[in-house]
């Protein structure tokens, strides 16, 4: 496998028809294939769940531009095989398996207390996340904003009935209403990470 | 998937994966079902999502919330997603508290001085209407009192809660520790697992044992087996259409003596195999046991409702 591999735009367009299964999806299947690798790379505590995620995503473009076509499995499923051989490689790495934890036992603790109900909600890092919070629901459109807010609200048990209201008010089944949600959430997520970051 | 599957794959089991606690062959199931079934890739996405909120709730107790702090908490990208939650959990209390604000601010609000009133005017104040108007602003600094002792007794809950989970994070980090040997030894083996996997291959030319299986027919028939050799990494099967009639279609192994799946397919097409039109799948060996399976084939209409075509049963030999 060339590591110094980079595709071209036809192998690339190639790798997107691929993935849409023969359904254009708009670029949106590649994208929510990398957020599934990106998942299941920090499940299992990588130190860089993206750059693994690229890696896969990479490796099965060179692949199907090499063999020309993939049938003997869905693209979803070969994803997750060479995700898993990406992943049993990124084990070999001595440093990187042991940094992990190291890096794992100490900003657990750290975090865990800034989140304990005790946290300062005016300390400038909080003040930023929620500044970023606000100026990412902004961005977001007054019906998407309507629904993430009344989604994720109040206590568990008045949750369930308040979602029941929510689908049957958009015509939405749960699982409908579940899956646009979290679509919802992860695009704001993303836009307050990087907000933060930039900040 | 059936409601029967959904069930397999209720929250529950969903929470302890994501928790860390389900068996290695558990985790690596759901491991290749979040990203090769939509599905439960969508399902687990919301549950995580409700799971973190419940954990800044204060919702998450107990054993889990001990497995939450040790095991889920060791990711940046997760503890990111926490403090993602806290923030909108922080918002929500805040608009949440704003109309209990504007009532405060709102119920007596200044009088604009009448200036063409005489200054007489005030001893012919109408004695029962001031009256009202004082048991009226009485009763709001009562309200208000009552919010304010309440909500002093909630910060009070809330600063006993967070000296408690302190000194438990100070236990948690010894607990750490201990388990950070525990998974240094655990990297010696997984080092082990992947030389036997460095030996058993090269890069992605996966070893394979295919199995043609024809459509079920009411004759008496043998039963095809399929052989796996050692070193075998797939089982590709290719079930037969007697006519392709679905764009799409599913694959569901099941075992017929307890009717359990073992394994499920993507949305999957036909394809050509001479004349014939074949479903193709494949899945890991590791899955079979030496018995007798069945695939049940289900075709997805265009609009999306799946109809049973057929179960192609065969049997597993291991060599």
């Amino acid at each position: 496998m060339k590591r110094d591999w980079a595709p071209t735009q036809d192998s690339f367009r190639h790798f997107l028809h691929w993935l849409d299964e023969g359904v254009d999806s708009g670029g949106e299947r590649y994208l929510e294939m990398r957020r599934r690798l990106v998942r299941y790379f920090d499940r299992k505590n990588c130190l860089s769940p993206d750059e693994l995620a690229d890696e896969t995503l990479s490796r099965v473009a060179q692949k199907l531009e090499d063999k020309g076509s993939i049938t003997e499995l869905s693209p979803a499923h070969y994803c997750y095989v060479v995700a898993r051989f990406v992943f049993l490689e990124y084990l070999r790495g001595n440093q990187h398996f042991q940094s992990s934890f190291e890096e794992a036992a100490h900003p657990v603790l750290q975090v865990s207390l800034s989140g304990s109900p005790g946290t300062d909600p005016e300390s400038p890092d909080q003040e930023k996340l929620h500044e970023c919070l606000e100026h990412c629901l902004c961005q977001l459109s007054d019906k998407d904003r309507g629904l993430i807010l009344e989604y994720y609200q109040g206590e568990q048990r008045a949750r369930t009935e308040r979602r029941s209201e929510l689908a049957a008010r958009l015509g939405l089944s749960m699982n409908a209403l579940s899956i646009r949600a979290c679509r919802i959430r992860d695009k704001l997520e993303v836009c307050v990470r990087k907000c933060c970051r930039e900040a | 998937m059936s409601s029967q599957d959904k069930s397999a794959y209720d929250d529950q089991l969903l929470i302890r994966y994501l928790l860390g606690e389900l068996p290695a062959e558990e985790t690596e199931r759901l491991d290749e079902l979040s990203i090769a079934d939509e599905e439960v890739a969508a399902r687990l996405s919301g549950v995580e999502n409700d799971l973190v909120d419940a954990y800044v709730r204060a919702e998450v107790k107990g054993e889990d919330l001990r497995r939450f702090e040790s095991f889920y908490l060791s990711s940046a990208n997760r503890r990111e997603k926490v403090q993602f939650a806290r923030a909108l959990l922080t918002r929500e209390r805040g608009t949440a508290t704003a109309p209990a604000m504007v009532i405060r601010t709102g119920v007596a609000p200044p009088q604009e001085p009448d200036k063409k009133a005489s200054p007489r005017r005030g001893l012919q104040w109408p004695w029962p209407a001031l009256q009202l108007g004082f048991a009226s602003a009485a009763a709001v600094l009562l309200i208000m009192a009552g919010y304010l002792l309440v909500d002093n007794m909630r910060l009070h809950e809330q600063m006993r809660e967070s000296r408690n989970r302190q000194s438990e994070f100070d236990r948690r980090e010894r607990d750490l520790r201990s388990e950070l040997d525990q998974q240094r030894s655990a990297y010696a083996q997984a080092q082990e697992e992947l030389q036997h996997f460095r030996d058993s291959q090269s890069n992605l030319e996966l070893t394979t044992a295919p199995l043609l299986l024809l459509p079920p027919s009411r004759s008496v028939s043998a039963v095809p087996a399929i052989s796996l050799r050692p070193g075998t990494d797939l089982v590709v099967l290719l079930l037969t259409l007697e006519s392709d009639d679905f764009p799409a279609y599913r694959v569901v192994l099941k075992d017929p003596a307890t009717r359990q799946i073992r394994w499920r397919s993507a949305t999957v097409t036909a394809t050509s195999a001479g004349e014939k039109k074949v479903v193709s799948v494949s899945f890991r060996v590791g899955l079979l046991k030496p018995q007798n399976y069945i695939a049940e084939l289900t075709g997805i209409s265009a609009q999306g409702s799946s109809e049973l075509i057929a179960g192609y049963p065969f049997r597993a030999v291991l060599k």
